[in-house]
């Protein structure tokens, strides 16, 4: 079959028909990279294609391999790394520049993952991705961290231990991504992180350490996921820190210091009385120490079931920060009397807060605290500059209506306040919409607050 | 150093291969690095002719830009996109094969790395998990290899090609 072609200057090519093969008229730096998002078995496979394409894996700089592209059998396991061992063997001279491999279920062998790893540290390789099952009496091959090439580090040891070999060297590692691991010493935890001294992006999730001590000078992103069940302390100071992202339980003690950049801040303090028997004195401490060491933040995601030790705190002689730059709250919280006694207490320290964002969740019963009365908000809180407040699961309930209310009394120049029924009551907001009898009231309630504060674009969403 | 209200207003013009031409914000040309480069030199008065992109792909590159130049990302490299630019990117290379090597192509020679990244992985998908004949159909690929040359390549891997 010939379909003809106009040829036109460069890639705007007019043609007709379909019988073009652009894809192997690109240069082999192009392939390469949409190859990069493939495993590298693919490539090989290509390599029956036509000639064009016969030795592209043999110089392709990303290697990707996976125990999942194989069978699960014995056969299967030998032809992986008799794969591995093939594509390393017969590929030219050039450097690797990312190696990923995900070794799984049986047959595993360390020292086999030694060979290959030692042969691509030799390529100059800039990024590395390990995915392996380790066990106690098993330690990852040295030579991933004495690597002077490498630039992007990241380890899933699913459930396993890490124990490092000796002395770290990762002179060039910008970023290190460690999950699924169990730190054996904090004395191998503390070596890895001195071993790289120009870390910008450091990430532990679900890792299990007793203490970690982060003090690196040039990191710019943490991410903190630690294990509900996990004894932990952790110490950060960070002079460059730019944002953190940290999830922990109340009673993991969280130290922060010297967070003089940071901007983007995202916590989540769980709390749960069943497992931890610090004393509420101690858990207002905690958390009032947290929120210090955040107080520079333009933009803060809040998250925490111990909203109502906030306003404890002032009885408690804890006070909160001033959030002199805070420009961003999201704060995830009930609407119950805890909840805006919680977020009023942190209103008042946001002069200048811009955009407000409050996602509901519901609190189990048994954390539930009785007693007391409702929030009310100082004259003295003027949210001047507050614009846009948006709440999220909005159930029109008579606590969250107090709240809107406590707001709407507050705020001068909101130019959106949108009030986002949760799926529950989405069909009740509708009928709101349909005017029909018994919700119409509350509706009316709601729009006559709002406009009553002058809010040009208030409204149920 | 100029302030991002007046780098927003000014404008630089540039030339599609078959004459057409596109105003956009500094902001806007600034996502390609070749025309950063030029801007940074003061290269940039009167029109910037790109040779290698036609009008209606430097069209589709500049709606990119344009929605990227938007969206600020603190850590350079190191950062993920938001979940909204990311649905945004999967729909925006939604794009007929023809107009996605055009992207590709484009996005190479004016050095736009994400768009690049973008455009490749779209391809990837394509071929993701098709037998050699299926990619051969899928991009008009001819087999060249005589039937020894063929049987060669397959001895090296026997069980790939079984």
């Amino acid at each position: 079959m010939s379909i003809g072609r106009i040829e036109g200057s460069g890639c705007g090519t007019m043609e007709i028909g379909r019988s073009r093969d652009r894809i192997s008229e690109l240069p082999d730096a192009i392939l390469h990279h949409i190859f990069s998002f493939l495993p590298t078995r693919q490539l090989v496979e290509a390599s029956i294609l036509s000639k064009r394409w016969a030795h592209l894996w043999e110089s392709t700089p990303t290697l990707s391999f996976s125990s999942d592209d194989f069978d699960s059998t014995m056969d299967g396991r030998r032809r992986f790394t008799n794969f591995i061992d093939t594509v390393l063997l017969l590929r030219d001279a050039s450097d690797i520049s990312t190696v990923r491999l995900r070794w799984t279920g049986e047959g595993k062998d360390l020292e086999q993952a030694d060979r290959w790893l030692r042969f691509v540290v030799k390529r100059n390789v800039k990024r590395l991705e390990l995915q392996m099952h380790l066990y106690i009496d098993e330690i990852l091959p040295s030579c991933i961290f004495n690597c002077q090439s490498l630039q992007v580090l990241k380890l899933e040891v699913m459930c396993g231990f890490i124990g490092l070999p000796g002395p770290v060297s990762l002179p060039k590692l910008k970023r290190l991504e460690v999950s699924y691991a169990e730190f054996l010493d904090d004395d191998s935890l503390k070596d890895l992180l001195s071993g790289c001294p120009l870390l910008q992006v450091l990430s532990f999730e679900h890792c299990y350490f007793t203490s970690l001590e982060i003090c690196s000078p040039e990191l710019k992103s943490l991410e903190l996921y630690v294990p509900d069940d996990a004894d932990t302390t952790i110490r950060i100071s960070a002079p460059k820190l730019l944002s953190l992202t940290y999830w922990g339980m109340v009673f993991q003690e969280l130290t922060l210091m010297n967070l003089s950049s940071l901007t983007y801040a995202s916590v989540c303090l769980f709390f749960n009385s069943l497992n931890d028997d610090i004393e509420d004195t101690d858990r207002c401490r905690r958390i009032s120490n947290v929120l210090t060491g955040l107080h520079n933040v333009e933009s803060l995601e809040f998250l925490s079931g111990a909203f109502k030790f906030l306003l404890q705190m002032r009885d408690r002689s804890q006070s909160l920060p001033l959030f002199r730059n805070l420009k961003h709250l999201r704060a995830g919280i009930s609407l119950d009397k805890d909840g805006i006694t919680g977020i009023t207490s942190l209103l008042q320290c946001s002069p200048n807060l811009e955009f407000l964002v409050i996602d509901q969740y519901k609190v189990p019963q048994n954390l539930c605290v009785e007693g007391g009365s409702i929030a009310t908000m100082p004259d003295s809180t003027r949210l001047c500059h507050l614009r846009v407040v948006e709440i999220n699961n909005f159930g029109a309930t008579e606590h969250e209506l107090s709240f809107v209310k406590l707001l709407s009394g507050n705020i001068f120049s909101a130019e959106k306040v949108a009030l986002v029924p949760s799926k529950k009551t989405e069909n009740q907001v509708m009928m709101h919409a349909d005017g029909s009898s018994s919700t119409t009231i509350q509706h009316e309630e709601i729009q006559g607050l709002l406009t009553s504060s002058s809010l040009p674009h208030a409204g149920l969403q | 150093m100029m302030s991002l209200a007046a780098q927003k207003e000014k404008k630089i013009v540039l030339r599609s291969s078959d004459g057409e031409e596109f105003e956009v914000e500094v902001a806007t040309a600034r996502q390609s690095k070749m025309i950063s480069n030029m801007i940074n030199d003061g290269c940039v008065e009167g029109s910037i002719p790109l040779f290698n992109v036609d009008a209606r792909t430097l069209a589709k590159v500049i709606e990119y830009c344009r929605r990227h130049a938007g969206a600020t990302r603190i850590l350079d490299e190191y950062d993920n996109p938001n979940e909204e630019i990311k649905s945004w990117d999967a729909t925006y290379i939604d794009v007929h094969q023809t107009i996605l090597y055009d992207i590709l192509q484009a996005a190479d020679y004016l050095e736009i790395k994400d768009l690049l990244d973008l455009a490749c992985e779209q391809v990837a998908n394509i071929i993701r998990g098709k037998h050699v004949e299926e990619i051969r159909n899928t991009f008009n690929i001819k087999n060249d290899f005589t039937v020894e040359e063929e049987k060669e390549i397959r001895k090296q891997h026997p069980w790939l090609f079984e």
